[in-house]
């Protein structure tokens, strides 16, 4: 390998301007040749470079193709390109716009390359700060994601906490008890018939054994009256069976949603990126799996956090710290995760929990009483 | 290969063709390509369509016929794919036994593809056997995204996807990522002899 580094690049102007500089941030030393000593000096040059958008260098590419040189080769380019074969190991093709990160990425990508055919030992890798296939996958998932409706948090302004202060960690636990989700948590506990809830704006209805609740009312309203604290409420909340009935449906037809949406949409309002003082927020777990996202109200970054926190054990400021995101958009999403019992619970990697919490173990409770029934019945 | 490949995979009627319409209203194209097992040189039929991403590039989506399951970890193991999206009627009475069918494939293989399952027909797929579909899976040591979806609803495939390539960003190590080249590259003209 000859020192410097010869890279020829031919009309790659914003090409040629971010290799240099990222070369030079490398301690690499390299020679740029103009376009016009590209002729001479492509014979010689360890890589080269080709923005073939512009007319003469494509015809400049196309010359090259056909010869037999064998050099790395970078291309610049807005779409397809076919390479022969005896380039494929050796080339490599950026798009349009070029960034900072495409081209470390390329430059990366070609040294390994080389290095993989014998060809340089002197073409060393240029670290990106983040390598450009994983930020293009999060590209990607962002562009995917669009814009769903979903609850909205403003964090940026709130300190960030270590997880040794005791202090601060004590004023962010909340009761969940205070609020409706609490309510929703204890009534599903103890019951499994139906169960009303008066409210001022109308009602919900639970029917824990098949899952489903029903919504009397505006959801705004829901939204409002899942971030109020109880004791507010007064004499005007009533829970109970049947009897209820009557007097908190109105006219108008329900709104269903599952009680896992609802619990979902209630603990992340009453949360306000608070966690649950049951919950040890700096303790390491893992999810035992995903929370069905379709189907629950979006929050933001939860598809990330749902990612990461189901690859490893960790603990929540590990996974805030992991995403770059404010640590209350994980305290939020923990307190959630926690009231739906994703986190695994036992320490034998994948968690055997029931997928649903307690429902299932109470449903197969009820189906062993029904068949209890049934046979006292034959007998 | 100058492509970051998704397959998607899942028996007759569990909705492979539908999500690729709603992600890629584009045509798709159809691939033969070779599957060796043993002795034998086994053409499998891919539908193949290209995602267009802006400022990313495309993101090619492959589906792989239900007729050919058995050959799967074959297939697979020869031709590696970024990410795995694993599609099928929620609301069929054999929804585990396919879903144990397909789970013990991609399993087999030395490092299993990143996977993500789509449990389509949500109106007709009660509770009680999502929580079972979801116990499959705990079974198999899987803690991948497992969603009711309506595979005609962009929304809802879209955000499956979504959390297919966030699941492949957090496991899939560097070299790994690089040796599918990424969105950075498009698709080529260069055919392989992977194709026939």
């Amino acid at each position: 390998m000859r020192e410097p580094l010869s890279i020829a690049v031919g009309q790659a102007g914003a090409a040629k301007k971010m290799l240099r500089r990222m070369l030079r941030s490398e301690s690499l030393r390299a020679l740029f040749k103009s376009h016009d000593e590209l002729e001479e000096c492509a014979l010689h040059a360890d890589c080269l470079v080709f923005d073939i958008t512009d007319p003469l260098a494509n015809r400049r590419w196309r010359m090259f193709r056909a010869g037999r040189r064998m050099a790395g080769v970078i291309i610049v380019a807005d779409g397809a390109v076919s390479l022969p074969p005896r380039l494929q190991a050796r080339a490599v093709v950026l798009q349009k716009p070029l960034s900072p990160d495409s081209v470390a990425w390329g430059l990366r990508k070609l040294a390994r390359l080389m290095n993989e055919a014998g060809m340089a030992d002197g073409l060393r890798p240029v670290e990106a700060s983040f390598s450009l296939p994983r930020l293009n996958l999060l590209r990607a998932a962002d562009w995917l994601h669009g814009k769903r409706n979903g609850l909205t948090a403003r964090y940026a302004s709130m300190a960030e906490i270590g997880p040794d202060d005791e202090e601060h960690l004590r004023h962010l636990a909340f009761d969940p008890d205070e609020y409706l989700v609490g309510l929703l948590r204890n009534v599903l506990a103890r019951d499994e018939r139906a169960i009303f809830i008066r409210v001022p704006e109308g009602g919900i209805q639970l029917n824990p054994y098949v899952g489903i609740a029903m919504l009397y009312g505006d959801l705004l309203d829901v939204k409002a009256l899942c971030g109020k604290r109880l004791k507010e409420f007064g004499s005007s909340l009533e829970v109970g069976g049947e009897e209820l009935r009557s007097r908190i449906v109105p006219g108008q037809s329900p709104r269903h949603l599952s009680i896992e949406a609802l619990l979902w949409l209630a603990t992340l309002i009453a949360a306000r990126g608070r966690f649950p003082d049951s919950l040890d927020i700096a303790a390491p777990r893992r999810l035992a799996r995903w929370p069905d996202l379709p189907r629950l109200l979006d929050a933001p970054h939860v598809a990330r956090i749902c990612a990461l926190w189901a690859s490893d054990e960790l603990n929540a400021f590990e996974v805030a710290s992991g995403l770059g995101i404010h640590q209350r958009h994980v305290f939020g999403f923990a307190s959630a995760a926690h009231m739906l019992g994703l986190f695994a619970t036992g320490s034998d990697g994948v968690a055997r929990a029931a997928p649903d919490g307690g429902w299932l173990a109470r449903r197969i409770l009820s189906g062993t009483k029904v068949f209890s029934r049934v046979l006292r019945g034959v007998r | 290969m100058n492509e970051f490949p998704i397959l998607l995979v899942g028996p007759d009627g569990g909705g492979k063709t539908s999500a690729l319409r709603t992600l890629c209203q584009r045509e798709s194209t159809r691939r033969r390509m070779v599957v060796v097992n043993g002795d034998k040189r086994i053409a499998v039929g891919v539908e193949q369509a290209a995602l267009k991403i802006p400022d990313v590039g495309e993101l090619a989506l492959r589906l792989y016929p239900a007729g050919r399951s058995a050959l799967l970890g074959h297939f697979l193991r020869q031709m590696p794919h970024a990410g795995v999206l694993l599609l099928l009627d929620g609301g069929d009475e054999s929804a585990i036994e396919q879903l144990r069918h397909y789970l013990k494939q991609l399993t087999s293989m030395t490092e299993p593809p990143t996977l993500a399952i789509g449990l389509t027909q949500a109106a007709r797929l009660s509770r009680k056997r999502f929580d079972g579909l979801a116990h499959q899976a705990a079974d198999f040591g899987l803690r991948c995204p497992l969603f009711r979806i309506d595979e005609t609803r962009y929304e809802d495939v879209a955000l499956l996807l979504e959390s297919l390539l966030l699941t492949i960003h957090v496991t899939m190590d560097e070299e790994t990522l690089d040796g599918f080249s990424s969105f950075t590259e498009p698709l080529s003209s260069v055919s392989s002899d992977l194709y026939s």
